[in-house]
Parts: structure tokens; sequence; C-alpha cells
């Protein structure tokens, strides 16, 4: 049972981590399937904890080849950008939102769509929850439609990425998600 | 956003004291429009320099207030040069 967003952010950031559901390979390798029928409108999908450092963040700057300062060079991104150390890639942000999407469906769903804004600075230090709560659930050509806001809040509360998304799930003794998965017509 | 510098009297102040007052992003980062870049400490001596990019001098303040750290005096910073790179803030 993932412990509500709520209670998280009255938490410490020490403590916060301790509370990281995020899945390890194996983990993943074994998933079992969700159904649409195990998933309710108000559920809480399980947090991911991140705690990102320097090290990451160049990390992720040499793989996706992007060299911009401020993601790395500490001195550039205080006295040239007044940025308040060095920033966390919206491109990495980015990231985590679909393989959050693609474990929660696994092994037999997908998720369909996600749209999200990038609205606050993140600095190596900040505790990050990656939070979704499910807001409308639909049946259609046998398929299971789980409609949800989702986001990545800050360790005071500040969400930096709100957004919703879209995810579709096997319903019970239903047929396969297909793939490359075609939207219902309306 | 403008950049501060500030020299603080602390005597007695303990290393294990530094740490608890700056060990957590809340305390150097208290807010979006204040971030401690910054301390420098001659604990025995009881003397600290700080350096803070806040939108306005007052934020500082609002930070040197929380911490309990007196200011006695807080600068405006202009001109950085830092291992050769020189910028005008």
């Amino acid at each position: 049972m993932t412990v509500p967003l709520e209670d998280l952010l009255k938490m410490k950031p020490e403590e916060i981590v301790t509370h990281n559901e995020r899945p390890t390979a194996d983990q993943l390798r074994n998933k079992t399937q969700t159904y649409y029928e195990d998933v309710a409108v108000g559920m809480e999908l399980p947090k991911y904890i991140y705690s990102p450092t320097p090290t990451h963040l160049f990390r992720w700057s040499a793989a996706i080849e992007n060299f911009h300062r401020i993601h790395y060079d500490l001195d550039f991104g205080v006295n040239h950008d007044k940025n308040p150390s060095i920033l966390v890639h919206g491109s990495w942000k980015q990231s985590v939102v679909p393989q959050y999407l693609k474990d929660f469906t696994l092994p037999k769903g997908w998720p369909w769509k996600a749209a999200f804004e990038h609205r606050a600075m993140l600095v190596p230090g900040d505790t990050l929850i990656v939070w979704a709560t499910v807001t409308n659930k639909y049946e259609k050509e046998g398929m299971g439609f789980i409609e949800m806001d989702l986001g990545m809040k800050t360790q005071d509360g500040v969400e930096s990425m709100p957004g919703s998304a879209t995810v579709v799930l096997p319903l019970k003794g239903g047929k396969d998600i297909p793939y490359p998965f075609v939207p219902p017509k309306d | 956003m403008a950049r501060f510098l500030a020299i603080h009297n602390v005597s007695g102040l303990t290393q294990e004291e530094f740490r608890e007052k700056l060990s957590a992003v809340s305390k150097w980062r208290p807010d979006r429009r204040t971030t401690i870049l910054k301390v420098y400490g001659d604990l025995k001596r009881g003397k600290l320099v700080t350096e803070c990019e806040a939108v306005e001098q007052e934020h500082f303040e609002d930070w040197i207030k929380m911490t309990g750290w007196p200011a006695e005096s807080i600068f405006n910073v202009d001109m950085v040069m830092q291992v050769g790179n020189i910028w005008e803030l």
C-alpha cells in the first residue's frame, strides 16, 4: 500500500526516501498485471523517490549530449544565469514520466498519452516525489482506460511538473491491448 | 535576483551546530526566492561570511533571523572573481 502523498510531505527528506517504491529490474520482469478492475478513482499510484546529485546531472548531460553549462558548471549557473545551483534537466524529468507509466501498466498494458509542464527549478539536494492519482476510468472497445493527474513534488511540496496522463489496462479475462496501440475512435 | 554577502558574529558555534543549521535544502534554500550559496566559517574566532542569492535583501534578512546568526554587516555584491572567471552581477 503506497503512503499517501499528503503523509509523505509531512516527513523529513531522510524519511521520505525510505518510502521509495521504484521497482528493480527483477521486480519489473516478474510484475503481476494490474487490471482495469483493480484500479479505483482516487487511488494513488506508487511513489517514486529521487535524490539527484551533481554526479547524476553530469551523467545525464553526457548521456544525452546536452552540454548546457547550467547543468554541471556551478560557477556559470550561479554567476551567469543567477540560478540557485546547477539545475536538474527538464529532459530527465520528461524521461521519468513514461518510465513511471510503463512500470504501472506492465506487462500487458500501455501508456497512451501524457502532458505536463515544467514549473520549478530543481537542484541537487532536493528530494523528489513522483506521484499520480487516478481521476477517471472507463471501458472502450474491450480495453480499460485510466486517467490520472501526476507530478513531481519537492520535499517542500512545490509541484515542479503538474500534468496528466491516460494509460490503457487489460480487462480481467479480456483481450490483450494491441501493440502498436491504436486509440479508439470517439 | 541580487547577490548579498554578510559577516556574522557567532561566538561559540560548534561544527555540529554549523552542520545542523545548514544540512537540509530547506535550511539553505528556505524558499524559491532565497538561496544561500556559500558559508565560510572561522569558528574559533566566531566569524561567518555568508553569500546569498535573493530577490531582495529583506529575504536574506529573513534567513538570517531564521538561522539566528546575527549579521554585523550586509553588502550588495556586484562583481565576482572566481578562479579566474570574472562575473558582473
